[in-house]
């Protein structure tokens, strides 16, 4: 009697356990597929165009202690993939290993092909592969990825050293779970830069270009442009040589350019104003160095017209006036003498002069002996022309308070007006003429500075550019354009300097980019 | 007759036929539910792989969709295709600079009634 009991109460207490217990929950058995690749978010603009996205894609693998017979899979597989290499593949299917790739990443077709044929010890694994929808377009801020899907240049690194990595480790973020990230960049700005220095890189003959748009007050990129880029979906192409990001990660001499904070520092001392005036009769000689203009005036110059006629012996007779060390401390000020880092992987440090000296402060004044990241020039270009903010160039979105949160105040709000003046007045009638997009109000400082080769100036070499900002009355975004090697053509009547290509080329950027960055055009009436 | 027979059985052993039939009834009922669960479990197991690749062929075609709408295939495209040039800045004005537009008159169905009459 007890016995029986005790076995009803066992079938009992089973019986209300089975009822009640939670069933396990219902999802996929993890497959080889999920551990093999990870998953990465998508990448967009600020629009919300797709940037990078992970497309799955079969990969086909074989077990060698489970094929019975090597020599008639070998047949079936290079009948499906005509293009396996039968040696190979042999030793593949023969050798120890339980577990071999074959070929990763083959077509959905070539998957059914092999699916049909049914092969002993042959399978498939679905793996994550990035795909770059618009090419080379965002190369070099979006970067890349390797075969396994871990990011090795641009934005994909700085993802993984953000703790993609690490979720990644820990066995999350494997199917499309991770939340978009969304960039600054603006993938039609972008093109419109990228468009206009490709068509001036063929005009001019260039050898490579760059430029670099960012909003003034808030540091954030809109585009980023280094020609020539690479495909991000055929890696091996960002190994070419010059496929880096001249931007960030190359430092250059960029010339007169650098003229416009010599100016910004002799005006911010409170030792000189508009009408000051500057000797340009009679070149400088310093040592076995001659200081002279490339636009000889061979008058004296007040401080607008030192800008406007750029003037080396003005530049340099201004930094000659406040002395080495103030010059220093104004160039540390800006940020010229660390390296700038941004989310961007890729970054380099500025070249500066072994030992300052007088000379050194002189060639500085304009642009020479002191090599910078375009995006450092840009970043301090904006601080000019902001009221004096110098804020941290980024490539992720940021608010206005944020960013005046992370601003140092380099320069006086009333030597940044006086700025902007200059700047357009530079364009009204100066050197920067060609870049008046009608409306904009655009005001720029141009560049050309000879290339060193081999440790001395080559005449013929040069590296132009063009600081721009636009619209003056109230600038919101700045840009820095450069070509490498323009050469003289028959439009330009056998110029190559700045004035004839870099402008122009910004001139047209802007007029394409202005009105998709909503800035309002304005004609006098 | 029955009342015969649990007379014949004693108590004991007729507690013991009814806890049996019990123990089947809830057996099979019990079967039924787990096969119907299984049958349920399978199904959403089913339906999330086809939702997984649903997705996967949504992303597909996104990607492609943004592939196609690549503004350099654009700008070819409509500098092939369209008749049309870039606009410039001197047609592109301010909504309150334009002149104020008269007010559309509106019919009302009673104006439409009087005017049929």
């Amino acid at each position: 009697m007890a016995v029986f009991l005790a076995l009803y109460s066992v079938i009992a207490v089973r019986l209300v356990s089975l009822a009640v217990a939670d069933m396990a929950p219902a999802s996929h058995a993890l497959t080889a597929a999920d551990s093999v690749s990870q998953s990465r978010p998508d990448i967009r603009d600020r629009n919300g165009v797709l940037l990078a996205t992970d497309i799955r894609t079969p990969s086909l693998y074989a077990e060698p202690h489970r094929i019975y017979d090597v020599d008639e899979t070998i047949e079936l597989l290079t009948a499906a993939m005509p293009e396996f290499d039968t040696g190979g593949l042999r030793a593949k299917l023969r050798s120890e290993k339980r577990f071999v790739w074959l070929k990763r990443e083959i077509t959905p077709a070539q998957r059914d092909a092999i699916h049909n044929m049914g092969i002993p010890g042959i399978g498939f694994v679905v793996e994550n592969r990035r795909f770059y929808p618009n090419g080379g377009l965002t190369s070099h801020v979006v970067g890349h990825v390797n075969i396994d899907n871990a990011g090795i240049a641009g934005m994909e690194k700085y993802l993984d050293a953000a703790g993609l990595a690490d979720l990644h480790n820990a066995g999350f973020a494997r199917g499309g779970d991770t939340a978009p990230v969304t960039l600054t960049l603006d993938i039609r700005v972008q093109h419109a830069l990228r468009d206009e220095i490709a068509s001036a890189m063929e005009t001019f003959k260039a050898k490579a270009g760059a430029g670099i748009v960012m909003d003034v007050n808030t540091g954030e990129v809109r585009a980023l442009v280094s020609l020539p880029d690479y495909d991000p979906n055929d890696p091996r192409t960002a190994l070419a040589d010059d496929a880096i990001n001249r931007i960030s990660a190359g430092v250059y001499e960029l010339g007169s350019t650098f003229k416009a904070f010599t100016v910004a520092m002799a005006l911010d001392s409170g030792e000189a104003d508009m009408r000051t005036t500057y000797d340009a009769r009679s070149p400088i000689r310093v040592a076995s160095f001659t200081i002279n203009d490339f636009h000889a005036q061979r008058r004296v110059l007040t401080l607008p017209e030192v800008f406007v006629h750029s003037s080396n012996i003005g530049t340099a007779r201004m930094a000659l006036a406040l002395g080495v060390e103030r010059h220093q401390a104004f160039m540390q000020r800006l940020g010229f003498f660390n390296r700038l880092v941004t989310e961007l992987p890729e970054s380099a440090d500025p070249l500066l002069p072994r030992r300052w000296t007088d000379l050194s402060s002189m060639t500085i004044s304009f642009g020479h002996g002191f090599s910078v990241a375009p995006i450092q020039a840009a970043a301090a270009g904006a601080a000019l022309l902001n009221g004096g903010k110098l804020i941290p160039p980024t490539f992720v979105p940021r608010s206005r308070g944020a960013a005046d949160a992370l601003a140092r105040q380099v320069l006086q709000p009333r030597t940044s007006r006086m700025m902007r003046d200059l700047f357009r007045l530079n364009v009204a009638d100066g050197t920067g003429g060609k870049a008046d997009a009608p409306g904009f109000r655009v005001g720029g400082k141009t560049g050309t500075a000879e290339k060193v080769v081999n440790g001395r100036y080559a005449k013929d070499k040069l590296l132009t550019s063009f600081l721009a900002g636009f619209p003056m009355d109230n600038p919101q975004y700045v840009m820095l354009l450069m070509l490498d090697e323009p050469k003289g053509i028959p439009e330009t009547h056998g110029y190559r300097t700045a004035g004839w290509n870099a402008v122009p080329t910004s001139g047209r950027v802007i007029s394409r980019i202005a009105p998709l960055l909503g800035v309002v055009p304005v004609f006098e009436q | 007759m029955i009342a015969a027979a649990w007379r014949r059985l004693g108590l004991m052993s007729m507690l013991g036929v009814v806890a049996c039939a019990a123990a089947v009834v809830t057996a099979v009922g019990l079967y039924q539910f787990k096969h119907e669960a299984q049958e349920r479990r399978e199904r959403i197991v089913h339906l999330r792989a086809n939702i997984a690749g649903e997705r996967g062929a949504i992303d597909l075609l996104n990607a492609e969709w943004t592939f196609l709408n690549r503004p350099e295939r654009i700008q070819a495209l409509a500098e092939r295709f369209l008749n049309l040039k870039p606009f410039t800045m001197t047609q592109m004005v301010d909504a309150e600079a334009l002149a104020v537009r008269p007010e559309p008159e509106l019919l009302t169905i009673e104006d439409i009634l009087n005017a049929a009459q």
